[in-house]
């Protein structure tokens, strides 16, 4: 009995061994990314890993007032797409999964091919057809198309969702009267709280991290988002760039607001990553 | 008597349009957002338009094809094969190291948790961050943070970013610190396996080895398909992860994915060429998708099927 107990204490010492070993090669980018913006320039200099003096000078330099004007564009846009992608992928979800109407599966299939579609594709058209309706330099790129579906992913997950609750409180409350919108509005959508919610909170992550968008359709310095604004500083900067230490000081706020989210809502993000993924 | 069907097609139409307007806003979506541009990027393709805010231009028809196999593709056959050498490496490491992570982490130790978050860490950066991050923690200088762990180890420095020999190597290893991603969905299947499968096979005698060639992997097929359909779709698109990299230009050049060079043709104004160039893209998208759906016999669906 003794060996086995052992045998499984040993087990145990080198699984939980493996695991650190991971965590810190996981852990290296970022934590080297925070360490790096505590930096002097002099420590940026001479490669150090880790700073031989602290100090918040990077910070002072990169967290500037256009870098506050920034986030409060890509909070915004961020809010504003939560909304219109929440609201319009449920709507759409219902249809494919309580409704029953001719043409639905064909639809839904529609929805779904959507999916293969390479994006740039479609992205530099649109440019031209965006700058013919004068929504190139706005944030009607941004937002409205997040009205228009909110994506065929969400609108996948969240149809998987409703399929897995009741028909039968829907049917109970057809026959007591209550029209489609309400159905949808009263019985369905409390159901659906954990998507729901998972959808929000990803549509506002996207947004937060959305590039390639803005990068396409707009180029005034004052509507830039926040993704936009650090492109146009430390990446693609005709002048010259500032050193790693306000790069990263300007990289660790930027990443501030997904970490803490993320950590918030944690179980919501994984389990809602895997409704659709495994059930489908 | 003649009333009754006509009231009848009439609440049915009604029903039919009720039901309709819900899945409106993704009717109009794919039109206006996916189709049309779709369809005009075709067009487009077919022209010689110079600009990308007047009308178009005039008709060329195959001239953008015949010049992208000609004259250009030289640098565009080169771009394509990056983009197909990048999918064809990194796809299949992704997948198996996620996996590998995955069947490490599903068992429910204490503190597993935490564990799966810091893995998932590095999934969470947002493009632009990542690009900033490893410019300039991979970067060819001495004094770039893998360098300098080189140099502590003994170690010769290498040229990671900076050089075309190792850019696209670098660019696919520091891929894997995004195996998190994929790594999730792993856990979620293999967790999914119902516990009695494992305890017959125990009663069975059957080892480790066989527990995962018999149970898991049958098991997890779906996911295998469904992380391999979407993967080769985003690695063929890669372009965020290399357009907000800020390196040498030499590194840059070994990274130039087929989306960058669209997107180099639509910055200088060439909308023609990049529109002709993304519906190759979607060409081959579209056949290599479809035959992995035509190959999918391995899948398993469960009994039902």
């Amino acid at each position: 009995m003794k060996t086995v107990r052992s045998v499984k204490i040993a087990e145990y010492v080198v699984r939980y061994a493996v695991l650190a070993l991971f965590a810190v090669l996981f852990l290296f980018p970022v934590v080297e990314m925070v360490l790096k913006s505590f930096m002097s320039d002099l420590d940026i200099r001479f490669g150090e890993l880790f700073p031989t003096s602290w100090g918040l000078a990077s910070y002072a330099e990169a967290i500037d007032a256009k870098y506050w004007w920034w986030m409060r564009n890509t909070i915004i846009i961020g809010v504003i797409n939560m909304v219109g992608i929440t609201l319009s992928s449920s709507l759409c979800a219902f249809g494919f999964a309580k409704l029953r109407f001719k043409g639905r599966e064909t639809l839904f299939f529609l929805v779904l091919a959507t999916l293969m579609l390479p994006s740039i594709c479609m992205q530099i058209p649109l440019y031209k057809i965006y700058y013919g309706m004068n929504w190139t330099n706005t944030w009607l790129p941004l937002t409205v198309p997040g009205f228009c579906g909110g994506g065929a992913l969400n609108i996948f997950l969240m149809r998987q969702y409703m399929k897995g609750t009741p028909d039968s409180i829907c049917e109970a409350a057809k026959v007591d009267g209550a029209n489609k919108l309400g159905i949808y509005l009263v019985i369905v959508l409390p159901m659906c709280v954990p998507i729901l919610g998972y959808v929000a909170l990803t549509s506002f992550l996207g947004c937060w991290n959305d590039f390639m968008t803005p990068l396409l359709y707009i180029n005034r310095e004052s509507i830039y988002n926040l993704s936009l604004g650090l492109y146009y500083r430390y990446v693609n900067n005709a002048g010259s760039i500032p050193p790693a230490n306000v790069q990263m000081a300007a990289a660790t706020v930027m990443l501030l607001p997904c970490i803490v989210l993320f950590f918030c809502f944690q179980k919501m993000l994984i389990n809602g990553v895997t409704v659709g993924a495994v059930k489908g | 008597m003649e009333k009754l069907p006509e009231k009848r097609r009439r609440k049915a139409v009604l029903d039919w349009l009720s039901s309709f307007a819900f899945v409106l806003p993704v009717v109009i979506g794919i039109a206006v957002f996916t189709i049309v541009p779709m369809v005009s990027s075709l067009l487009y393709s077919f022209t010689r338009t110079l600009t990308t805010v007047k009308d178009m231009g005039p008709w060329v028809w195959l001239e953008n094809y015949r010049l992208i196999f000609g004259v250009y593709w030289k640098q565009i056959g080169e771009s394509l094969g990056v983009t197909f050498l990048f999918t064809v490496i990194s796809l299949p490491l992704n997948l198996v190291l996620s996996f590998a992570l995955a069947l490490f982490l599903a068992k429910d130790i204490r503190g597993i948790r935490a564990f799966r978050v810091i893995y998932y860490l590095p999934v969470m950066l947002p493009a632009v961050v990542s690009g900033i991050l490893w410019s300039s923690l991979a970067s060819g200088s001495d004094t770039s943070a893998f360098n300098v762990i080189l140099t502590h180890l003994h170690l010769p420095a290498f040229s990671f970013y900076d050089s075309g020999d190792t850019a696209l190597f670098t660019f696919i290893l520091l891929g894997l610190f995004n195996i998190g991603g994929s790594m999730i969905l792993w856990i979620a299947q293999i967790k999914a396996i119902p516990v009695s499968m494992f305890e017959v096979a125990d009663l069975e005698g059957a080892n480790a080895f066989v527990r995962l060639v018999r149970i898991i992997l049958p098991l997890c097929t779906p996911m295998i398909f469904y992380n391999l359909i979407t993967g080769i779709i985003n690695s063929l698109q890669v372009f965020n992860g290399v357009v907000t990299l800020n390196i040498e230009p030499e590194g840059k050049e070994a990274l130039g994915f087929i989306v960058v060079q669209i997107y180099d043709f639509y910055n200088s104004t060439d909308l023609s060429m990049a529109c002709a160039l993304s519906w190759i893209l979607f060409l081959i998208i579209a056949i290599i998708s479809a035959l992995t759906f035509k190959l999918n016999r391995w899948v398993y669906y469960g009994e039902e099927v």
